[in-house]
């Protein structure tokens, strides 16, 4: 019988001081690392997803020891070998080992994937705190400018940028993050328009904290878990855009192998004809990593952001107003 | 075994519902007992979470779907011939032929309950198309009666509004009539004047009176407020933790309780022709969840006069002298309640002194 | 209703300003000599000449001014000539987009009336067998990018099995639109599949959410079946946020899919403007992007009548 543990008065609990209210309201989530990381390991998806990527980012980095082949090394003698022993994904027009191109493909596009995703979040997040804390005209001015930017089909803009910018590897990164940062900028907007009403934000700013101190050092460690996840979730939306770009000829210049420059082989009806490996190796390769991704995009979500999961639509209706990426 | 009843139009035997949660199934209903007399307005009374609601909505095959009727059974016994509702298939045509048709259900919060993307109109003549062969005119026509009977003003006009469109106590009479439009037999209102103001509350529980009274419909009306069971009914059932505990006329329940839960309960709240020298008071302790309790009483644990023999066991109904019931083992086999004499010490002071048993 | 329309349209004016400017200064900033699209090609090669085109079209006029007169020009349909072809840009719209409506209007179509059964039924049932094909397509579809997919359309369908042709629209010849049907299974095959995960996935969820609202309990309390209870109310209060990502496709019909159209020489806007840029045809890209950011707006405006349509609360705020 649980008789005994219902007897005691609740009513009666012990009003905290107002220094430890606003204490506990300043640390307001117990952001219990240890118990989000032992959340985390459990999932399974996630815990598959991280694998995955962690093998590949470390066959990118260790792409020389793995391979004995060079990516640029020529070998017209070895010209279109399909998939062998000695070539395990075969071997390009020019006699290029696929494999070697694909590991070293990987260091390129993870790395614009994840640049462009940082520069976007950072970018996204500063602005968003700014205009979501600030409100007033600041915040009117920056809504209209993002509207605008989303009003256009986001690869015809990010093309027209490359074509004012010119290629290269560190430009598509930046036209990556200029023309991607509206959606984080309206998370976290609407984060800190809701953060700003809460007792603890109100505390700060009653301690006579400066502005920076209060939107960077006590509000955004509460708005940084939806940040962390469209973080991670846009690493995988950039590689594809990368691979997108790349195939159009107006992405990372074609003497860098990337994996959107290797796939756009495709683009050859030899290729599609004969020599299917050209094109599908760095196929897989972007799918698998991006399904990893975005196994550990989810699992994060699960972990750290409880409340969208069970309220699906809410979260529908708030990626339409922040403009969820026209597809183009 | 419930009160006796000579003509019940809904007789609900022992019946046992579980709800699958994540933590695992959850026994929310157990061995509920109660006949409904026909014609007659029964209120069943109990705290947020004591099951009431989930004993109408298995009534009509309206559990969510996570929960199940796991035993008993609910007949439904109208132009003579009994209907097991509860062998019935939840989404067959069976059950569905009773509800709306036979069963009238009005639910709590109007604003939620009605289809915010249609005319009031359509939403309560889609009843009436569901169960009868009629034109769209002729359903029009009723509704529109319908409106004006339940005191909907300018009802020609407002069966082509929107819900959002009505003040919540019209909102709740455009719920009424989609529920009485078929005519049915039994009415079932699930706390329809929670959200409501003191004075549209009345007039709601005015109408529904009168729909009993004059109309010959049975009324089941859910609700926490003692304050409207003392003005309304005339059976009263009070539900604890997922058990009907006590059942009676209203005279028999309000002045004469025999469970100590229901005693409880009339010294915590303030209503009509209650003795104005008596204070106030609460129940000790915390409803307990309802996976905790297992066996015995599941008053137990917060009781007064508790004893070895509460704590294991089926506790059956027993009846009092006045011939109402109640699942107390106090209650003698003479009808008379132990705890009745001893008048004082049954509830705690509201002071929030340790209850000991 | 009516001045809620009004006031929706005015405020749509104010942003097209807004954009066409951002994208006037934005190309004049860029090196390219503007005369150089302002005139047929075959005139631009004697300096002299172009130095009097320059001062009669105004284009040592302030900018401002130019703006002015440019956004005249596109307001009568003075679209200007494309730098690399020479031909006139209306010509070109003329030409391509009847080719990008007809193969994103059809996979609209389709992935539209996929996507919101399967999700209608996905969502009435979670867990049986819609719901799981349901599943399977939207994880599949967002880890596959839709041009992945046409690529191995076209390798497996085309490449290997020679089932159907490679790419194009328009062989000599093939005139109706039964005639072109070959052509178009694949590219518009590829594109419903992209449309398809995210709509279903939406669909699915919006019907979930529905069903647990207390309307479908209070439809259900009347007797009324499950197909009508799913058809009459859960469908239509389902349907809001499926429109918005819907209407937010609408563009597409203009602009059409780059990647898709580049994959199968489909020789619509996408692919027009992919050359547009590679061969920077500045004025192309201008028209382009106004044509579709102006159905973009369009859209967002869209968006809020259907709001208003599907939900009368919608109308009064």
């Amino acid at each position: 019988m649980s008789s005994h543990t219902h007897n005691a008065a609740s009513s009666l609990q012990p009003v905290p001081t107002p220094r430890q209210a606003g204490r506990q309201a300043l640390r307001k989530p117990e952001s219990s690392l240890h118990a989000y990381a032992r959340s985390f390991l459990h999932n399974r998806n996630a815990m598959l997803g991280l694998t995955v990527i962690v093998l590949m980012v470390l066959a990118a980095v260790f792409a020389e020891q793995i391979t004995g082949y060079s990516p640029t090394q020529m070998n017209p003698a070895q010209s279109r070998q399909p998939p062998s022993a000695d070539h395990w994904l075969g071997t390009d027009q020019l006699g290029r080992d696929v494999f070697a191109r694909v590991l070293h493909g990987a260091r390129t596009s993870i790395y614009v994937g994840v640049a462009a995703s940082l520069l976007e979040t950072l970018l996204g997040t500063v602005l968003g705190a700014i205009a979501g804390y600030m409100r007033g005209p600041i915040d009117g001015i920056l809504m209209r400018i993002s509207e605008v930017v989303m009003t256009f089909p986001n690869l015809i803009l990010v093309m027209i940028f490359v074509s004012l910018l010119g290629q290269g590897v560190n430009n598509v990164v930046l036209v990556f993050a200029l023309s991607g940062w509206m959606t984080t900028f309206r998370l976290v907007r609407s984060e800190f328009m809701s953060l700003r009403e809460e007792t603890f934000v109100e505390a700060t700013r009653s301690f006579g904290y400066s502005r920076p101190r209060i939107v960077f050092k006590h509000m955004l460690p509460n708005a940084l878990s939806p940040i962390v996840v469209a973080f991670t979730i846009n690493i995988a939306h950039y590689i594809i855009a990368e691979a997108g770009l790349s195939f159009l000829g107006l992405g990372v210049p074609v003497t860098t192998p990337t994996w959107g420059n290797l796939l756009s082989a495709a683009e050859s009806s030899e290729v599609m004809k004969s020599y299917w490996w050209l094109w599908v190796a760095p196929a897989l390769a972007i799918i698998i990593f991006v399904t990893g991704i975005n196994f550990v995009g989810d699992g994060l979500r699960d972990v750290l952001d409880p409340k969208t999961r069970r309220t699906p639509v809410r979260k529908i209706l708030r990626d339409n107003l922040l403009g969820k990426r026209v597809e183009s | 075994m419930s009160r006796l009843g000579t003509d019940p139009i809904l007789s609900i035997q022992d019946l046992d519902v579980k709800f699958t949660t994540s933590e695992g199934e959850v026994h929310i209903l157990r061995q509920v007992s109660l006949d409904i007399e026909r014609g007659s307005f029964l209120c069943i009374v109990g705290e947020s979470g004591c099951g009431k609601s989930v004993t109408v909505h298995s009534v009509v095959q309206l559990l969510p779907e996570n929960g199940e009727i796991t035993g008993g059974r609910v007949l439904f016994t109208v132009d003579g011939r009994d209907q097991e509702i509860s062998s019935m298939s939840r989404y067959g045509a069976q059950i569905r032929g009773i509800r709306g048709a036979r069963i009238g259900m009005i639910f709590q919060d109007t604003m939620s309950s009605l289809n915010p993307a249609h005319k009031v109109g359509r939403q309560v003549a889609e009843n009436l198309h569901q169960h009868r062969k009629i034109s769209r005119r002729e359903a029009r026509e009723l509704v529109v009666k319908m409106f004006s009977r339940l005191g909907i003003p300018d009802a020609e006009r407002r069966v082509d509004a929107y819900p959002h469109e009505f003040s919540g106590g019209m909102r709740q009479r455009v719920m009424i009539a989609m529920a009485m439009i078929c005519d049915p037999d039994l009415l079932i209102a699930d706390e329809p004047t929670t959200a409501l103001d003191v004075t549209i509350q009345a007039q709601i529980m005015e109408l529904l009176k009168t729909l009993q009274q004059e109309a010959g419909k049975t009324v089941v009306l859910i609700t926490h407020n003692m304050g409207l069971v003392s003005e309304v009914a005339d059976d009263v059932a009070v539900m604890y933790l997922g058990r009907v505990v006590e059942h009676g006329s209203r005279e028999q329940v309000l002045k004469n309780p025999q469970h100590p839960y229901t005693q409880a309960l009339l010294q915590s709240v303030p209503f009509m022709g209650m003795d104005p020298n008596v204070p106030l008071r609460t129940i000790a302790g915390q409803t307990p969840s309802p996976a905790s309790v297992t066996d015995g009483c599941e008053f137990a644990g917060r009781c007064p006069y508790v004893q070895d023999r509460c704590l294991t066991g089926k506790i059956a109904f027993r009846q009092a002298a006045d011939g109402h019931v109640a699942r107390c083992v106090l209650l003698d086999e003479d009808g008379m309640s132990e705890c009745s004499r001893r008048d004082d010490a049954r509830v705690e002071d509201s002071s929030g002194q340790e209850a000991r048993t | 209703m009516i001045t809620f329309l009004i006031r929706r349209i005015l405020i749509l004016v104010p942003m097209a300003l807004l954009i066409s400017m951002l994208i006037f200064f934005a190309i004049r900033l860029s090196p390219v000599d503007p005369i150089l699209y302002m005139v047929p090609p075959d005139a631009a090669n004697d300096p002299a000449n172009l130095e009097r085109l320059r001062e009669s079209l105004g284009l040592n006029a302030p900018l401002p001014i130019q703006y002015l007169r440019w956004l005249g020009n596109m307001v009568t349909g003075d679209f200007g000539y494309s730098i690399s072809s020479g031909q006139r840009i209306s010509d070109i719209l003329a030409l391509r987009l009847p080719a990008t409506l007809e193969l994103v209007g059809l996979a609209m179509l389709l992935s539209t009336t996929i996507a919101l059964s399967l999700g209608l039924f996905a969502g009435a049932k979670p867990g049986g067998i819609a719901d799981k094909l349901a599943r399977t397509i939207a994880v599949i579809g967002i880890a596959v990018p839709d041009f992945f997919f046409g690529i191995a359309l076209l390798q497996i369908f085309s490449y290997r099995l020679g089932w159907l042709p490679a790419g194009g629209r328009m062989l000599p010849g093939q005139i109706t639109f039964l005639d072109r049907l070959p052509q178009l299974v694949l590219p518009v095959a590829a594109l419903t599949f992209g449309m398809l995960a995210v709509l279903i996935r939406y669909t699915r969820n919006s019907v979930l959410d529905t069903m647990g609202k207390e309307f479908v309990k209070t439809a259900r309390s009347k007797g009324v079946p499950e197909w009508k209870v799913l058809y009459g109310h859960v469908f239509r209060n389902s349907l809001g946020p499926v429109m918005v990502i819907l209407a937010f496709r609408l563009p597409l019909l203009v602009g059409g899919s780059v990647l898709i159209e580049t994959i199968f020489r489909w020789p619509g806007i996408g692919h027009t403007v992919v050359s547009a840029v590679s061969s920077s045809d500045y004025p192309v890209i201008m028209v382009t992007s106004m044509l579709i950011a102006l159905m973009i707006l369009f859209a967002s405006f869209l968006i809020d009548v259907v709001k208003s349509i599907l939900d009368p609360r919608v109308r009064l705020s």
